[in-house]
Formats: C-alpha cells, sequence, structure tokens
C-alpha cells in the first residue's frame, strides 16, 4: 500500500514542513529528579515496617488476552427500537434490565390490586347475587367513566404517584448517569430514542389504567353473565373510556418526560408531575368554589382530560364551558410538553453535558 | 496565524480512484476542507484530515476542537461546509452507518451505576442491533477481555475507576468496530489499571487488526499506542503524521548521575564535549561510538555514579512542545509569575501569545 | 519516627520559611470515617522543596490532602501548619495554596471573577486582587478566556482555574492534588516548571499524581501511603536500597556481554550476572550504590564499550509495585 503513494506525499507533515528538529530541552528542563546530582552522601529514606507483607498482596497479571473477532450482522432500526423499549420495560419484572427501585415496583403492584377493586366488588355481587349492590359496582356509564378519570383516590392519587415514579429518571438519568453517551454513540435517531421511552411509560400506564378497566368490563360481563346484546349496548362506552384512559395516559406520559428531559435528578420531575396534576386541579377547584369559574380548569390538564373523558363516554358534563374548550387545551398542553421534551433531547450531549 | 496548513500543492494520491471503495482501503478518516462553526465561533477550520488504518493519536492544547471533530465524525452534528469520509461513508448524510460499524469510548462516565457490568455491555450490544442472545454471548466474551471476568455480575456503582473504565472499553468493542475512536482512555486511572488500558487498545490494533483513533493530552500514552498523530490547534491541522518522522533522530546520550556531577560536567567538557544539564540529567553530544567510553571514563575519574546512560530519544511530548512553541506559545517558569507581580514596577506581560508570520 | 524530609533549596528568597518550623508537621495524625480508616497513625513533618505523594485509589491521599487543607479535622493526633494549629487559627491559611481533585467550581462565574473573590478573601483589596488575578490566568493561559463563564470550560481549562486560584496569594505551602489531570502537555510542563522552581525557591510543595513519571520528573522526595497507613517516605533511590526482598538490577548494552559479564563476578557487591539478549548484561546486586560507585571504572579497566546503563527497577513505578502491590 505504501508503495503505491505518491513519493513525493510526505508521510508527515508540521506546519506545511517535514521533518522538524526536536530537541526536547522541555524535557531536559523538567526531566528526571530534582536532585541537583551533586549530593555527598545518600539521602535518607524510611520504609515502615512490614513490606514483605505488603508484597503478598501483589499477584500481576498475566496478560493472556486474545482480541477474537465478531461476524455477526447488526439488525436494522426495528430491532435498536425494541432494545430500547424492552430494555425499559422489561425492568419492572427481570433483571438485566432497567433497574427500578423495589418501591416502585411494589407500589405499581398494589396499584394494580387496587384497581381492580371494581371488578372485585363486582365478583362480590355475582357471587351473592346482590342486585342492589351489582347496580352500584357493576359496568355503566359512571362505572367505566370513573373507572378510569372518577377523581377519587385511586385516581387522584394512585395513578399520578405511579406515573411520578416511572418518568421520574426515565431521561434525566441518562444525564446525570453519562448514558446518553451510550445511546448517541449508536445508530439510533434521537426521535427514536423519545418515542421508545415515551411508549416504554405509555405502556406500563396503559396497562395499569386502561387494562384493567378492560378486565373489569368483561370479567363484570362474564360473572353477571350477561348477553351479546348487553355487550354491543355499552360497547362504544367501554371504547369511549378506553379512548379517554389512553388520552389521560398519553398526557402523563408527556408531561412527565418532558419534565424528566429538563432536569438532572429523578425527584424534581416527580414531585413536579404531581404538582401540575394535583396542584392546578386543587387551584382551579378553589377558583370554581369562590368565583364560580370553571374556565380556570382548562390550565388543569387532569381536568381537560376528564371533561373530554364524559364528552367521549356520554356523562353528564360536570364543567360550565363546552368540552371542546378542553380538547383544545388538551391539544396545546401536550404540544408544549412535546416540545419540550424533543428540543431537550435533541440537545443532549456524547462528550460533556 | 499565517502559516501553510496542508500539502495543497500535492495531489491526493486517491483522486483518481473511482469509488469510495478504495479511499477507504487506504484512510479510515478522511475530511476535505471541513469548517464548523457555532455562530462567529469557528470550532473546525478547514480542516484536512487524513487518518490510515492503525493506531493514531488526536492531540491539540485544551479547546483545539477535538470533542468537536470527534462528534463531526460520529455525524452527530452537522459540518458548516467541506466533507468527510469516515470508513468510506459520508459524515453528513451516513451517521447511522458510521455509528454502527465504529466504537466510541467517551471520556466522561456512561455506564448505569444500578445495572450489572454483563447486563450494561450487552445493552450497548442490543442498542447497536446485535440481537440479545449474540449481545449477550458477546458481552461475556469482551468483558473477559478487557480483564472483567470476576466482576461481570457486580453492579457498576461499585466500580472502581479502572474497572468502570474496562467496562466502557468492553462496551465499545462489543460489535467488533473496525475503527475505536477513545477519548482520554487513561484519565483517572491508576498506574496498575493504566497500564492495563493501554495495552488492551494496543492489542485490539496490533492482533485485532482493528484502527484506533485516541485522544489523549498523556503523550507518554499515545506514544505506547499510536504511531501516527493528528495534532489540531484552534479547529486546525498543525501536524499529521507518523510520529518517527516528526521526530529526527537527536544525536544526544542522556546519562543520570549521582553525586559529582559538576566534576563529571567539567571533566567532559573539558574534553571537548559539549554538555547540557540541568539538576542530576545531563546531554552529552554524541560524536561517535567512542563518546559512550569517554563518558564513562570521565564518570570514574570525576567519582560520579552513572545511574542511567542511553541515546536519548526525543519523546512526543517535546514534539507536542516544539509545535507548539513555533505557534507562539512558550512553557513558562515561575520567573514570569514573580516579575509581573510581586513589587517590581514591571507593568507590560513578560510574555504574549505571538503570531507566527 | 520523625523524619525529615528537609531539602535544602539553592535559590531561595530572602522571605523563606524559617527552617526550624516545618511547613507540615503532623504527629500521630488518624482519621476515622465510622468504622473505616481513613488514615491511620502518621506523623511526618515537611518542609521546603517538592514532595509528591503516591498510593493507589483509596489509600488515604485525599484524606491526608483533606487534612491537611484544614477541610477535615482528624480524629487523633497533632496537626500544625507552619508551626500553628490550623483549627484554633487560621492564619496558616493565608499562606497555602490548594488545588483540590473535585471539580467544584462556581460554573455561573467568569474565570476572572473567580480568581478575585477567592483573592479577595486573602485580605487583598479590590483592585489589588483583580490585578493578581489576571497575572495569575495569563500564567496558566487563560487570558483570552477569562472573561467566560467557567461552566463553558472544557476540563483541563477548569484544572488550570483551579491552579491559579491557589497560585493567587502567591503561597509559601502548595497543595495540589492530582494538579495535572486533564492538562494538555504544554500546560503540564509549565505547571512541572512551577512546581519544581518553587520547590527550589525553599517553597513546600505536596503534589499528587497517578501518572508516576510526573513525579519522577518533578521529585525524588516521595511519601507512599496504602490503606491509610504511611508505608514509605523519602528519596526514591534511598527507599528502594531500603527494600532488601527485590535485588537491585544494572542493564547494560555491550557488544560482549559474557567477557564483560566475568568482569563484574569479581566484585563483591555482585551476586549475579544473566543475559536476557544479545547485547544485553543484567547484572544483580544487593548494593546498587556500592556498585554504581566502582562500575565506571570496572568498565574502563575492561575495556570494553558500554552503549547505555539503566535500573530497570530503580524507578517508582517498581518501588509502588513491591510496596502496595501496583494499584488497586
Amino acid at each position: 500500500m505504501e508503495a503505491d503513494e505518491n513519493p513525493n506525499l510526505p508521510d508527515a507533515e508540521f506546519l506545511g514542513q517535514t521533518g522538524a528538529k526536536v530537541e526536547g530541552q522541555t524535557r531536559l528542563d523538567a526531566a528526571y529528579g530534582s536532585g541537583d546530582g551533586d549530593e555527598q552522601s545518600i539521602p535518607s529514606a524510611s520504609v515502615a515496617g512490614g513490606t514483605k507483607q505488603h508484597e503478598q498482596a501483589y499477584l500481576g497479571t498475566v496478560f493472556d488476552q486474545s482480541y477474537q473477532s465478531w461476524g455477526g450482522s447488526l439488525n436494522p432500526r426495528w430491532a435498536r427500537n425494541w432494545a430500547i423499549l424492552r430494555h425499559h420495560v422489561y425492568g419492572l419484572f427481570s433483571k438485566g434490565h432497567r433497574p427500578y427501585g423495589m418501591a416502585t415496583k411494589l407500589i405499581l403492584f398494589a396499584a394494580f390490586l387496587i384497581s381492580l377493586g371494581d371488578l372485585g366488588m363486582s365478583f362480590i355481587s355475582a357471587v351473592f347475587s346482590e342486585t342492589e349492590m351489582h347496580r352500584v359496582f357493576g359496568v355503566s356509564k359512571d362505572n367505566l367513566y370513573g373507572h378510569v378519570l372518577g377523581f377519587w383516590p385511586r385516581n387522584a392519587i394512585c395513578f399520578p404517584i405511579i406515573a411520578a415514579l416511572l418518568i421520574g429518571g426515565i431521561i434525566s438519568e441518562d444525564r446525570t448517569h453519562g448514558t446518553s453517551a451510550i445511546y448517541f454513540s449508536r445508530p439510533l435517531n434521537r426521535i427514536d430514542y423519545t418515542a421508545m421511552k415515551f411508549l416504554s411509560v405509555a405502556i406500563v400506564l396503559f396497562m395499569l389504567i386502561v387494562g384493567t378497566l378492560g378486565i373489569y368490563y368483561t370479567g363484570d360481563i362474564l360473572m353477571q353473565g350477561e348477553g351479546w346484546a348487553f355487550f354491543l349496548d355499552t360497547l362504544p362506552i367501554f371504547l369511549g373510556a378506553a379512548l379517554a384512559g389512553t388520552i389521560l395516559v398519553f398526557t402523563y406520559s408527556s408531561i412527565g418526560l418532558a419534565l424528566s428531559s429538563v432536569s438532572r435528578g429523578k425527584f424534581f420531575p416527580a414531585v413536579a408531575l404531581l404538582g401540575i396534576f394535583l396542584g392546578m386541579k386543587l387551584i382551579a377547584f378553589l377558583i370554581y368554589v369562590l368565583f364560580e369559574r370553571s374556565v380556570l380548569y382548562l390550565l388543569s390538564p387532569y381536568d381537560c382530560v376528564a371533561h373530554v373523558g364524559q364528552a367521549l363516554v356520554g356523562t353528564t358534563s360536570t364543567y360550565d364551558h363546552p368540552w371542546t374548550w378542553s380538547l383544545m387545551s388538551l391539544v396545546v398542553i401536550n404540544a408544549i410538553a412535546l416540545y419540550i421534551l424533543v428540543s431537550r433531547v435533541s440537545s443532549m450531549e456524547v462528550t460533556r453535558e | 496565524m499565517a502559516y501553510e496548513t496542508n500539502n495543497h500543492t500535492i495531489k491526493d494520491p486517491t483522486s483518481g480512484a473511482k469509488s469510495g471503495e478504495v479511499v477507504s482501503d487506504q484512510y479510515v478518516i478522511e475530511t476535505n476542507d471541513l469548517v464548523k462553526s457555532y455562530g462567529p465561533h469557528i470550532a473546525l477550520d478547514s480542516l484536512s484530515l487524513k487518518v490510515k488504518a492503525g493506531a493514531t493519536g488526536l492531540l491539540g492544547p485544551n479547546g483545539a476542537g477535538k470533542s468537536t471533530l470527534i462528534k463531526t465524525l460520529l455525524g452527530l452534528i452537522g459540518v458548516t461546509s467541506g466533507e468527510g469520509k469516515v470508513l468510506g461513508f459520508n459524515i453528513r448524510t451516513e451517521g447511522e452507518n458510521i455509528r454502527s460499524k465504529i466504537g466510541y469510548l467517551p471520556e466522561y462516565e456512561c455506564l448505569n451505576p444500578g445495572l450489572e457490568a454483563i447486563h450494561q455491555v450487552a445493552y450497548s450490544g442490543e442498542l447497536i442491533g446485535m440481537n440479545p442472545t449474540s449481545a449477550m454471548q458477546r458481552a461475556h466474551e469482551v468483558l473477559e477481555y478487557v480483564g472483567m471476568r470476576d466482576q461481570r455480575y457486580r453492579k457498576i456503582e461499585t466500580f472502581s475507576t479502572g474497572m468502570a473504565q474496562a467496562t466502557k472499553l468492553a462496551c465499545s468493542i462489543i460489535h467488533d468496530p473496525e475503527l475505536i475512536i477513545t477519548d482520554e482512555p487513561s484519565n483517572g486511572l491508576d498506574s496498575r489499571a493504566r497500564e492495563f488500558m493501554l495495552k488492551t487498545l494496543q492489542q485490539i490494533v496490533g492482533e485485532g487488526g482493528r484502527s484506533l483513533l485516541m485522544a489523549s493530552h498523556l503523550m507518554g500514552d499515545v506514544e505506547k499506542v499510536c504511531d501516527r498523530i493528528v495534532m489540531l490547534h484552534k479547529g486546525r491541522l498543525i501536524a499529521q503524521g507518523r510520529i518517527e518522522d516528526l521526530k529526527s533522530i537527536e544525536q544526544e546520550i542522556e546519562i543520570h548521575v549521582w553525586g559529582h556531577a559538576s566534576e563529571l560536567e567539567r571533566e567532559l567538557q573539558n574534553s571537548g564535549y559539549e554538555v547540557r544539564r540541568t539538576g542530576r540529567v545531563m546531554r552529552v553530544v554524541r560524536q561517535d561510538e567512542s563518546t559512550y567510553a569517554a563518558i564513562i571514563e570521565s564518570a570514574a575519574k570525576s567519582g560520579a555514579q552513572l545511574r542511567r546512560m542511553n541515546d536519548h530519544e526525543p519523546s512526543l511530548e517535546d514534539l507536542f512542545i516544539v509545535i507548539m512553541e513555533r505557534l507562539g506559545y512558550s512553557v513558562k517558569s515561575s520567573v514570569e509569575l514573580f516579575q509581573v507581580g510581586g513589587s517590581a514596577s514591571k507593568v507590560d506581560a513578560p510574555f504574549e501569545l505571538k503570531e507566527v508570520g | 519516627m520523625m523524619p525529615d524530609i528537609a531539602q535544602t533549596g539553592q535559590a531561595a528568597g530572602e522571605w523563606l520559611p524559617q527552617a526550624e518550623v516545618p511547613a507540615v508537621m503532623l504527629d500521630k495524625v488518624s482519621k476515622w470515617y465510622g468504622n473505616i480508616v481513613g488514615m491511620n497513625d502518621i506523623s511526618l513533618a515537611i518542609s521546603g522543596g517538592v514532595t509528591g505523594l503516591l498510593g493507589p485509589n483509596g489509600a488515604g491521599k485525599s484524606t491526608l490532602f483533606k487534612i491537611l487543607a484544614g477541610k477535615l479535622k482528624p480524629s487523633q493526633g497533632t496537626v500544625r501548619l507552619f508551626g500553628i494549629d490550623p483549627w484554633k487559627n487560621t492564619a496558616p491559611f493565608a499562606r497555602i495554596g490548594y488545588v483540590s481533585e473535585n471539580d467544584a467550581l462556581y460554573d455561573w462565574m467568569t474565570a476572572l471573577e473567580f480568581v478575585t473573590t477567592l483573592a479577595r478573601l486573602y485580605g487583598y483589596t479590590r483592585d489589588e486582587a483583580r490585578v493578581k488575578a489576571e497575572r495569575v490566568l495569563e500564567f496558566v493561559d487563560l487570558k483570552d478566556v477569562m472573561h467566560k463563564e467557567i461552566g463553558k470550560f472544557s476540563k483541563g481549562m477548569r484544572q488550570r482555574v483551579k491552579i491559579a486560584h491557589a497560585l493567587v496569594n502567591d503561597p509559601e505551602l502548595i497543595i495540589l492534588d492530582e494538579p495535572l489531570q486533564g492538562c494538555d502537555p504544554l500546560a503540564r510542563t509549565t505547571i512541572m516548571n512551577v512546581i519544581r522552581e518553587f520547590g527550589a525557591m525553599g517553597r513546600t510543595v505536596i503534589v499528587s499524581s497517578h501518572i508516576l513519571e510526573e513525579i519522577e520528573r518533578i521529585t525524588e522526595q516521595i511519601v507512599i501511603l496504602n490503606h491509610g497507613r504511611l508505608l514509605a517516605l523519602g528519596n526514591v533511590h534511598a527507599i528502594r536500597d531500603m527494600l532488601d526482598a527485590h535485588p537491585h538490577s544494572i542493564a547494560l548494552s555491550t557488544d560482549r556481554p559474557r567477557e564483560l559479564g566475568k568482569a563484574f563476578l569479581d566484585h563483591k557487591e555482585v551476586f549475579g550476572v544473566h543475559f536476557p539478549e544479545e547485547g544485553k548484561l543484567i547484572i544483580r546486586t544487593h548494593n546498587l550504590g556500592a556498585l554504581h560507585a566502582d562500575l565506571p571504572q570496572l568498565i574502563t579497566d575492561s575495556g570494553f564499550s558500554v552503549t547505555a546503563i539503566d535500573n530497570p527497577d530503580d524507578n517508582l513505578e517498581s518501588i509502588l509495585t513491591y510496596l502496595t502491590g501496583g494499584g488497586d
């Protein structure tokens, strides 16, 4: 290969010249040792006793490495994306993937059980043939809506807390640990990275919120032995509630990831998410009580989803303004969150944060 | 600064070649007039690099544009103008292909402390597109290779700097890349871990036949591993080529003397030898084969102990400093710190950055 | 054990600290973190000159530095800086410059503001502080960027800000924990020069580095720590001489190794010679100094030509390996 080259091409160049005289004066100036070389006596030193035992600690390294090449082929984009998704979702269930705290896993499990509470009540009413009880706990517009969006402790506390736990470090940890370098020095694009992180959170929340809705709905129908007619009658309501749940999941994820992407820790995004959802709800509620204005509910993501959900399911609206306003507000809120998320992710560095 | 950066007068030996394939055979990295600016700040200034297969050191003072160059080569940031190819792929459009073929060892921490080493490495392989089984198999192989056989199932948060660095290296070589780009690979390692890291890199290049671009401030490390260098300053290319060719062989003998050094110095000078001395270290200009005997004889006469004697070979560090001196920088001494200050009433700075005319 | 690492500075200025008061004195100092021993019963006195502090990661170097910098109070024992207990009187700190290993700087300040602010803490007036800050920043080659925020600096530049701030008060005792990390060769050589020169002036410099070549180039006075204990201190070569378990060797490059080897076998300090490769002769001895004293004469008398002499295991790396097991 060398011979093919133009013989005039210098193999080394600097400042346009070849071959430099390097004297190494600086090395000499700062050369070995501070002594002046004129000492007449041997310098003193002391060595702590027991040096022999320290030698024992040294076992030495025998360098018996040999580099092995790898001839496998690389899968395309979908496989890489699937790896990210799996890493985050499987982490909840098994070792070797993204580590989640034990508390997160337990709370998630507890929330899952709590979310099946209405199925339990329906089961009890079926066992004891309590029609009165079943009227309260069986499948109905209000119950399907309530499962996803009713403002009671499970929805108001469990779901946001789970969302907060899931999104806490999801992007910020890549900043703190520097793992963004691992992602972005590989053939991934940032949109895929963001989308997979988003999906991984959304899937878990979806299973928790909409999944349990589905279990409740089918379980109740089976246990009560309702016929096809009932099923077909209630299916649109169920789908409406499921869609409302999906919107809720989407909103939680987009706001949560945006918060995670602007921070470095996992505490801030989690607290901020709870603050935004519950705080805005509280402020809007106080304003409503004091001044009888419901417009401020437009700033509360939870109420916007609830309002849209009410329209989708077809229950009576608890808000004074039209539901389309809430839908618009929701679109704007999500758009802002996604914009922040995408722009923050695109500024993540592989070299130094 | 006015100086010629490159050999534009010499025809590119590859210009007659038909396809990019040939280019990639010869150069793993090739850029042509690459410019990257951030607003008014020019990070890379018409950079024309040619990096051959093998180990190449990427040198330059702090802020020379090394990080920017690495990001550009990975296809992560757009270039303002110019062209570049890494392994035959265009850095403007084929970043994903480049990143599939190279391994990157970042300077800073990049591991998830909650994961076990084996899973971190396997995951980093999956992210390149390896399927999970082969990624896991290969993760065992590379972790063993970087000396982490017994720490594979330990959590990364318990690792020392050396172990973390080895794990990072394992992550970057899991897919057997053709080119490995390392950023300060021995930073923060103690001497034993550093030695191991350098030997490993050396072996990947030597035995593994892979190419390496190693950014480092430790000239000793670069000299151990690399046979070529590329040196940047303020975004410009100021030197590239084989280390050996950039240094001219100096005919000097270095001796380390213990006791009676001044007598020895006098003795040698009286015998007509040119001697430079700093403390116990002296350099004697080598006149011919008899110089060695003359030094030993003089030492015998003056009673000096010759603790060390060898042909002085200028180090890469000397080369670096010579190049920087040509650019108008200089190694300073504390005199400069005191001269201006202290109680003396000297006003102007004793040292300024000079433009090289 | 109260060894004295006093070193005579040649170019000592008239402000040279009085030799009878060591700049640093530790007497039976220990530091525990809960049950973990950070430093165990260390006594040493350092005065004038440059001392290299060595040891693998986790050997207790940082603990020692923090105690010297007044950041930690020892659990036991006495610490004296210029003869004063730094926990009772903060006066010594005005004479100390400290570069810590961690990277804690005010990212939102410009380099000039940062160094000026810290200089003012030493009691300089605003103008004095600014002049001094500008001078040290220029010295570390940060003049061009001194009005930029530190947050935008690269690692090497941040390191130089730390060094500038350690030099701003013209200190007599300088404590440098890994000062060269991330610096380019030019800055590295400059900083090494300054360290050597400060030592030659009689100031006291204590410096640590993982890169043993750097310590070798700065000083021969070293302190080796491991597991919080003092393993050795003093001159590198003297320490090496004391490690009897590891005989010394002298390697010679010569055209007639076997014949030359025979000539050496008669010397009383030589207990073995061997020939590892063509043109190489290795002589084993327990008394390096004595053999070296006679070596030039022996070679001259033998009449064979020798083109290189080396003590392959008289260096910091082998000392550290023998004493600590080389690393973690």
